[in-house]
This record gives structure tokens, C-alpha cells and sequence, in this order.
């Protein structure tokens, strides 16, 4: 797999592999939620994601909450389910440089 | 002092975020997770500065700042929204119900530093701003009431502490002026001490100053709020006693003649009396020519033997 390379603020060096982590579990928490039909939950950790992605330097993640979100808002599992994948993919793939 | 700013945001990530982003700036930070906890503790702490998010359980960020503005320990505290809210109503609706500012998530953290440095600029020379007008209404006032102080003494006899001689000529002419314009009477009494020369040779300066002090004070005590006495000269005191006529104004005097030679003072042991001259207004008079009426009047009266009433 194709390494996406992201230049994150060194400031932030200690912060970024628990916001990652959280993100590993948030697609735990999505795929659940939507066994579930409880959109709610997913439509929330969607704007969460989309609020702080790109403060901490992951511009895509800001992307996949916002798509998340606007699924979540409609209902519609399998937006949802490609914007986790898309989420899963974007997780392994990720490589950080600090800057 | 450092500045105090409370974040009040339900998501940890963006919590930490500006954590880590105002308190390398050198701010201390108080965080609320939800906006119940955000209300309770900007009640508690009155932070310089609020950040709020929108979009929160419960209590949302509108119903948040609603909160702060209502209330006067908070009203004036800066709110800056931080939400991925971002479409302008939303904005719009923000910086209506009271935020100061309105910044999108995700956000930019050098913006969000700046923006927060700006506010609180705002902030400290609204104050400084706030603070400077109460020194200045208070100078102000000062200055009023020196003023006043100054007019006063302007117009005051220092000893006797009636009108002196300019400020009664200058209410003089509007006495007049209102009796012509009105048709009604207006009359003035000219008193003066008989043998004051006497006293003051007798007692010395400190002697006769206390008679002409104690003798404008009984003037004053008989005249109504619209009259007005004054120290015209030496021992020769002057009053106008508007909308009375002669007849009046004869009682008047002779109350105030009476007064004074009934007064006793411990270090003087005569009687001491006076004579006293009155005019009344008519329609052609100059001041001059009033006044004078009334001096000839007293002339008369000192004549006639002193220590009476006498009108010209």
C-alpha cells in the first residue's frame, strides 16, 4: 500500500498517535452504531471528525467526517460504509513527518 | 496577570488542541466538556475570554452565550465561537445572540491565537476606555464645582456673605426688567449703622466687622428666597425686595430695625441701630435713579434723628 505521507506541527508530536488511535476506534464505533440504526451516533463522531481532522494536520479526515456526517444525515449505510473503509484505508496508509 | 480563558468544547481532541495552542501562548485554561459545566464555571471564574463550541449535548453554544449575555457578571465577556458549523447563518446567528467572533473547525491554530489576542485587546482598552471616562466625569464635576465655587466667591461680600456690590446691580437690572415686563412692584431698602464710626472706634475693626457680619446675617434671615441683599459700601447695606410695594416694604424694614436694636453682642455695650431709605419701582427709573431715591430716603432719615424708616 501506498504510504500517504502528512506533515503534522512537531508541537503536536505527543497529541497525534492517540487522535489516531481514537479514529481506529471510532470506525469500531461507527460500524456497531450502524448494526444499530443509530445514525445519531454516527452522524455526531462525523462532525467531531470533520471539526478536528485538519486542526491537527489530517486535512482528509476533516473530508471523510464531513461525508460520514451527510450519510449519517441521510441514512444512508452504504456511504457509510464506503467512508469507513475509506477511513480504514486512509489509517494504515497514513505517515506522519513532523515539521 | 494572566489572562484566563475557559474552553468549552465537548470533544477532547479540540480541547487539547487549544490547550496546547493558548497555553504555549502563556494563557491558563479552564475546560468545560459540555455546556452546562461551561456556564457554571465562567459564573465562577469570570474568565477573560470564552471559547464555545456550537454543537454540544444538552445545552448548545447559542443557548450558552444567550446565558453569559444575559446575565451582567458575564454580559461583557468575549465569546468566540469555535464550531464546524460552517455556513453563514450559522455565523450570523452567533455573532447576534453576543459572540464576538465566530471561527470555523477545523481550524487553523496561529488564527485561532490571533483572533483570541485581538479580543482580548478589545477587551483591556474597552476597560482602559471605561476607566479613563470615569476620571474624566469626575474631573468634571471637580471642575463644576469649583466653578461654582468661584462664581460664588465672585459674588459674595467675604465678610458678610451677601451679594456684593456688582452682582446686585447685575440682578438689579433683571428685578427691573420683570416689574416693567409684569407690572409688578419692586422696591428697595437701603440701610446703614448709625454712628458705625463710633463702634469701630470703640471695639477696633474686629468689633465693627462682627456687627455688620451679625447685621447681614439678619438681613438675611428676613429675606425671602427672591430677595436679595448685598453690602453696598462700608456700612451701607442694599436689598430688593421684588413683588412688594412700599407699604411692605416699610413693615419689612422696620421688622429689620427693629431686629437690630434688639441684638447684643458680648463685646460691644451699646445699642447699635440704623437708619433705613426706601423706593419703590416706577417704570422710567434707571437703576440709578432708583437707588438714588432710596439713598435720599435714608439721608432723610438720618436727619429726621436716625433709627427710623423713611421712604422717598
Amino acid at each position: 500500500m501506498e504510504k500517504i505521507v502528512v506533515h503534522v506541527d512537531a508541537d503536536l508530536e505527543d497529541l497525534i498517535p492517540g487522535y489516531l488511535q481514537n479514529r481506529r476506534q471510532d470506525v469500531d464505533v461507527i460500524l456497531q452504531a450502524l448494526e444499530n440504526l443509530d445514525f445519531e451516533t454516527i452522524r455526531i463522531l462525523g462532525h467531531t471528525m470533520k471539526g478536528t481532522g485538519g486542526g491537527y494536520g489530517f486535512d482528509a479526515i476533516t473530508e471523510m467526517g464531513r461525508t460520514l456526517e451527510a450519510a449519517a444525515k441521510d441514512k444512508n449505510d452504504q456511504a457509510i460504509r464506503q467512508g469507513v473503509a475509506a477511513l480504514l484505508d486512509y489509517l494504515r496508509a497514513v505517515d506522519v513527518v513532523l515539521q | 496577570m494572566i489572562d484566563k480563558i475557559l474552553i468549552v468544547d465537548d470533544s477532547v481532541e479540540n480541547r487539547q488542541l487549544l490547550l496546547r495552542t493558548l497555553g504555549r501562548a502563556g494563557y491558563e485554561i479552564v475546560e468545560a466538556g459540555d455546556g452546562r459545566e461551561g456556564l457554571s464555571l465562567a459564573f465562577e471564574l469570570l474568565p477573560e475570554l470564552i471559547l464555545l463550541d456550537i454543537v454540544m449535548p444538552e445545552l448548545d453554544g447559542y443557548q450558552v452565550c444567550e446565558a453569559l449575555k444575559k446575565d451582567p457578571r458575564t454580559t461583557d465577556i468575549p465569546v468566540i465561537f469555535l464550531s464546524a458549523k460552517s455556513e453563514t447563518k450559522d455565523k450570523i446567528k452567533g455573532l447576534e445572540i453576543g459572540g464576538a467572533d465566530y471561527i470555523t473547525k477545523p481550524f487553523d491554530r496561529g488564527e485561532v491565537l490571533a483572533r483570541v489576542q485581538t479580543q482580548l485587546k478589545i477587551r483591556r482598552l474597552t476597560r482602559e476606555l471605561i476607566q479613563a471616562n470615569i476620571e474624566l466625569l469626575k474631573k468634571n464635576a471637580e471642575l463644576e464645582e469649583a466653578n461654582a465655587a468661584i462664581t460664588q466667591l465672585m459674588h459674595t461680600d467675604p465678610l458678610t456673605g451677601l451679594a456684593n456690590r456688582r452682582y446686585f446691580l447685575e440682578i438689579l437690572d433683571n428685578f427691573m426688567a420683570m416689574a416693567r415686563r409684569h407690572h409688578t412692584p419692586l422696591t428697595l431698602v437701603m440701610a446703614d449703622l448709625d454712628h458705625f464710626k463710633t463702634v469701630n472706634d470703640t471695639y477696633g475693626h474686629a468689633g465693627g466687622d462682627q456687627v455688620l457680619k451679625d447685621f447681614g446675617g439678619l438681613l438675611k434671615k428676613y429675606c425671602r428666597r427672591e430677595d436679595l441683599a448685598a453690602l453696598f459700601g462700608g456700612e451701607e447695606f442694599i436689598v430688593a425686595l421684588p413683588l412688594t410695594d412700599l407699604p411692605g416694604a416699610m413693615i419689612w424694614a422696620e421688622r429689620i430695625r427693629l431686629g437690630l436694636e434688639e441684638m447684643v453682642w458680648e463685646q460691644i455695650k451699646s445699642t447699635v441701630t440704623g437708619s433705613f431709605g426706601i423706593s419703590q419701582f416706577y417704570p422710567q427709573d434707571t437703576p440709578e435713579s432708583f437707588i438714588e431715591r432710596a439713598d435720599i430716603a435714608l439721608y432723610q432719615a438720618k436727619a429726621a434723628g436716625r433709627n427710623r424708616v423713611m421712604h422717598g
